[in-house]
């Protein structure tokens, strides 16, 4: 006999339903506590972290190679004073918090701020009135390689980042002109006064820079996207100089580079072919292609990075479309996002996150948080990071990067000679990565007002490359 | 030294009230009134240890006697409560006043802790809601063959006290809400007409299922549903929208009217996101409160903030700053609590009401008559989805829309109107208690009949054995 549910028995349903909606709601509250929580609360905006300094000893920021970069000590009458030992080696990347926050400094703040000390030992201090001790935030920087950077870009303003592509983990990151953490509450009236220099800007993360002949990497890419199966027919013959519809563009030094293909062009840096090839482009695909790469995105980096500028589209001029096909133009990029980009080259066409933070550790040891790498997925195809990898290859082979040829490894670079506003000398830009069998390292290099991107960045980023790959 | 008091209290806090919460649900294992009574008792014992440290904390921080004050007249009105309750209704269910009174304890803390001055208005709000619960049941008994024949009564007073509110109330924060009395006490009648709209839905199913009236009912509803829209007032509109929905399912025992009723929702949603500015204006905040922090994103984002730097365990009461956010303490009294208190108590909290919650659908089941049962089923639900709407916008899991957490939240209005809805279950679960003894003892007086009718039988048959 079939028997009618009884009334109660919808009743009992929506218990179940309000059962799992509340339980639900608190598994959510964890979730937000455990996992959203300590990035989130890591704000200017957010007045209680300084009051868990009242309860909590700064904890320290050390590098991957166990090295202390900034380290708080408290005297006898219980003031905390935050020593640098590296100086200015880090002074961005490290930051500060005495004249508001900055760097590390600022976005790891609230593990720095957090206690994980076994809970006796955080006891016992409260009851004996003293500050528990902060969390240690393990970065991923090298010491070493940081500071042969930042002795090699002596006497330069720029920015550098070494990377490693598989992971985005940041080995070494320099901005010049540079500060001294230690003393910076007392040089901060005169750095703040001088409006030129800006020294506390972070260039890697925050200098917006035309990005010059590195951006025909992006113009390629597009091309060989919009052209699958003919782009190795492409030939252009190079006078030294195109001229359209009345606009002339001259390769640098006016050299005439005759009869190129892709590859030579692109090894030669020839304006003219990528102009030529730029006009042929659909400008919609081609600013996807640059979206693609993270040009006009916030990124999601844990620490602020500012969002790079691509502004095609299809009612664009032909003379916009002429000037940003070669690198110059609207076009901004960081030095940062240039070194990404060249790592999802390297990296079989995924690029990976920016990372700075490894690892958050308590002071006795025990391991609170880990950081893992994170991909931004596939920018490009692994054939199309192949073709951009042989291109670049030859670049050093037989283009403009001839200096970054070594016994010891093989290395792809770009180069990039950007034009200013002031019109002046044009900054040097350097992009590149070696091993290509095998890429471990993954630089990116602006100098400022420094003329040509192999002359000026060349030494140094060979500098970085033999000194680490001879490991 | 108050520091080091603060830092160590809120691990002694989190424990009580997680005690709290376990014995809550171990009072269910219990099968005997001896066994209920204990748990119950610790319970009490508990809450009152609480509150006395919460408030010796609240009185080393502020250090002003009015703290003390507060506290001793909560004390006493919570302990003449206590005994009071029972002592009129000898059947009364006083585990689930007892939790009542933990989350009311809880309130009056932490509004206590942001504004003193506005606790005491509230506490006068309390005695006075007190007062209203007391009466509830008694009504309740001795009009309960008559309290479905006003439908409506229901129906209609509502929606023109809506009505009224949206023509010429008082505006707060960018809503029409309020009427207000001689500037000392704003009547909040959306709260009250929350009884009103399930009586009404409950008395129309209980004349009749058909169709007709169905529509009818629903065309009610809708316009309660309305108004309130207009007057900016959403969250007690989806309040008020998914109990009706859901009313309608348990009554019609149809899911298909779940599935046409949050399609419609749905589509009445999406317009008014066209059609309202304001509708616009919280789903962008809730999408992206970080493009205008220091403006419409500045309230849930210090929300988060505070529960996000409390953690697990708070920051200890008074160690926070949970004053930064904009009327913490009536739509964000559950952020604040947490980040004072923390995530645990937070969580315990939320466990708290759905015990309550869980009780109050418990009691519908019981009832026989469908104004009954719909009545208590629609009030479970008006109360139940309050929660989930408060606490999950405090957490941006859905859009703010501005209701506050019963019990806890300050405003007169909201109490009175929750006090009300505990007080019609206390009386319908008193009822029931009723009945049954009435039942048990008829069938008792039944059973003796039949024991001395056969005892006079079988005594005859001796008698006539002997003869």
């Amino acid at each position: 006999m079939k028997q009618k549910k009884n009334r109660n028995s919808y009743i009992l349903g929506m218990v179940y339903l309000f059962i799992l909606l509340f339980a639900g709601l608190a598994v959510y509250l964890c979730y937000f506590t455990w996992k959203e929580a300590p990035q989130l609360v890591n704000s200017p905006y957010n007045g209680r972290l300084e009051k868990l300094n009242e309860t909590c000893i700064r904890g320290d920021i050390v590098s991957a190679d166990g090295q202390v970069l900034a380290a708080s000590k408290v005297d006898d009458k219980g003031n905390e004073e935050r020593s640098y030992l590296y100086g200015a080696v880090f002074s961005h990347v490290v930051g500060y918090t005495s004249v508001g926050e900055a760097g590390l400094e600022s976005f790891a703040n609230y593990y720095l701020l957090n206690s994980h000390e076994s809970a006796w030992n955080k006891l016992y201090k409260e009851l004996t009135d003293r500050k528990a001790d902060g969390d240690t935030v393990v970065t991923t920087l090298d010491t070493k390689l940081q500071k042969i950077v930042y002795d090699a870009m002596e006497g330069y303003e720029g920015a550098c980042v070494v990377m490693e592509p598989s992971t985005g983990k940041i080995l070494a990151m320099v901005s010049k002109p540079d500060f001294d953490p230690n003393t910076l509450e007392e040089d901060y009236a005169d750095l703040v006064s001088d409006s030129s220099n800006s020294n506390l800007v972070n260039r890697v993360t925050q200098g917006l820079y035309s990005p010059g002949s590195i951006f025909k990497i992006v113009t390629a890419l597009a091309y060989i996207e919009q052209n699958p199966d003919d782009w190795e027919d492409y030939t252009y013959n190079c006078q030294g100089a195109i001229t359209v519809d009345g606009k002339t563009v001259r390769c640098a030094h006016g050299n005439a580079h005759g009869k190129v293909d892709l590859k030579r062009a692109f090894a030669l840096s020839c304006n003219g072919a990528f102009i030529n090839m730029g006009l042929s482009l659909d400008a919609d695909l081609y600013r996807q292609t640059a979206e693609r790469l993270q040009f006009n995105q916030k990124l999601t980096t844990k620490f602020p990075v500012a969002a790079s500028k691509f502004d095609l589209n299809s009612d664009s001029s032909q003379w916009s479309v002429m000037q940003t096909s070669f690198g110059q133009g609207n076009t901004l990029v960081t030095p940062l996002q240039n070194a990404m980009i060249v790592s999802a080259v390297a990296n079989k066409g995924i690029m990976m996150n920016p990372m700075l933070l490894d690892e958050v550790k308590s002071t006795d040891g025990t391991q609170v948080e880990t950081f893992a790498p994170e991909s931004l997925g596939s920018v490009m195809t692994a054939k199309q990071a192949s073709i951009m990898e042989e291109m670049m290859t030859e670049v050093v082979n037989n283009g403009t990067a001839k200096i970054l040829q070594s016994e010891n490894y093989q290395a792809a670079a770009k180069t990039g000679s950007a034009q200013t506003d002031n019109e002046k000398e044009t900054n040097a830009w350097l992009t590149a990565y070696a091993p290509v069998k095998n890429p471990q390292l993954v630089v990116s290099i602006v100098l400022e007002e420094a003329g040509a991107g192999s002359e000026a960045g060349g030494p140094i980023v060979k500098k970085i490359f033999d000194a680490y790959l001879e490991k | 030294m108050l520091n080091l008091m603060v830092r160590i209290s809120r691990y002694v806090i989190v424990a009580l009230v997680l005690l709290y919460t376990l014995l809550d649900f171990y009072y269910f294992t219990k099968k005997t009134d001896r066994g209920k009574n204990s748990v119950v008792g610790v319970q009490s014992f508990l809450m009152y240890v609480l509150q006395f440290l919460m408030s010796v904390i609240l009185f080393s921080y502020y250090e002003d006697i009015a703290i003390l004050i507060f506290y001793v007249i909560t004390l006493l009105v919570f302990i003449i409560y206590q005994k009071v309750y029972p002592a009129i209704y000898k059947r009364a269910d006083r585990h689930m006043l007892n939790n009542v009174l933990f989350l009311v304890m809880l309130g009056l803390t932490i509004q206590a802790r942001l504004k003193p001055n506005k606790a005491y208005k509230q506490l006068i709000l309390l005695i006075i809601a007190a007062i209203v619960t007391l009466l509830v049941p008694k009504i309740l008994e001795n009009a309960k063959k008559y309290l479905y024949r006003y439908t409506w009564f229901y129906g209609i007073g509502g929606l023109a006290a809506l009505t009224a509110i949206l023509l010429c109330g008082r505006t707060e924060f960018g809503a029409n809400l309020s009427f207000n009395i001689k500037g000392l006490f704003s009547v909040q009648p959306s709260e009250i007409v929350k009884i009103t709209l399930v009586l009404f839905v409950a008395g129309m199913f209980h004349r009749s299922m058909e169709f007709k009236q169905i529509v009818i009912t629903t065309a009610v509803a809708a316009a309660h549903v309305l108004v309130l829209v207009a007057s900016k007032d959403l969250g007690t509109a989806l309040i008020y929208f998914i109990a009706y929905v859901f009313m309608l399912y348990v009554a019609t025992e149809q899911f298909r009217y779940v599935l046409a009723g949050f399609g419609c929702g749905g589509l009445a949603a999406v317009i008014a996101y066209y059609l309202f500015s304001h509708v616009r204006v919280r789903v962008q905040i809730w999408l992206n409160p970080w493009d205008d922090i220091r403006g419409g994103g500045w309230q849930i984002l210090q929300s988060l903030f505070g529960m996000g730097t409390g953690g697990w365990f708070g920051m200890g009461l008074t160690g926070g700053t949970p004053g930064v956010i904009p009327v913490a303490e009536k739509d964000f009294i559950f952020a604040a609590l947490c980040e004072e208190l923390g995530i645990i108590t937070g969580c315990c909290i939320l466990l708290i009401l759905l015990g309550i919650l869980i009780r109050f659908l418990w009691i519908s089941t019981w009832m026989k008559l469908m104004f009954y049962k719909i009545t208590a089923f629609g009030l479970a639900c008006v109360f139940g989805f309050q929660i989930l709407i408060n606490a999950a916008g405090v957490v941006k899991l859905v859009p703010l829309t501005g209701v506050t957490l019963p019990f806890v939240s300050y405003g007169g209005s909201s109490l009175i109107s929750t006090f009300f809805i505990f007080g019609i279950f206390e009386g319908l679960y008193m009822n029931k208690l009723r009945e049954d003894e009435a039942l048990r003892r008829e069938k008792a007086e039944l059973a003796a009949r039949k024991a001395s009718r056969e005892s006079a039988a079988r005594k005859a048959q001796i008698k006539m054995e002997d003869w």
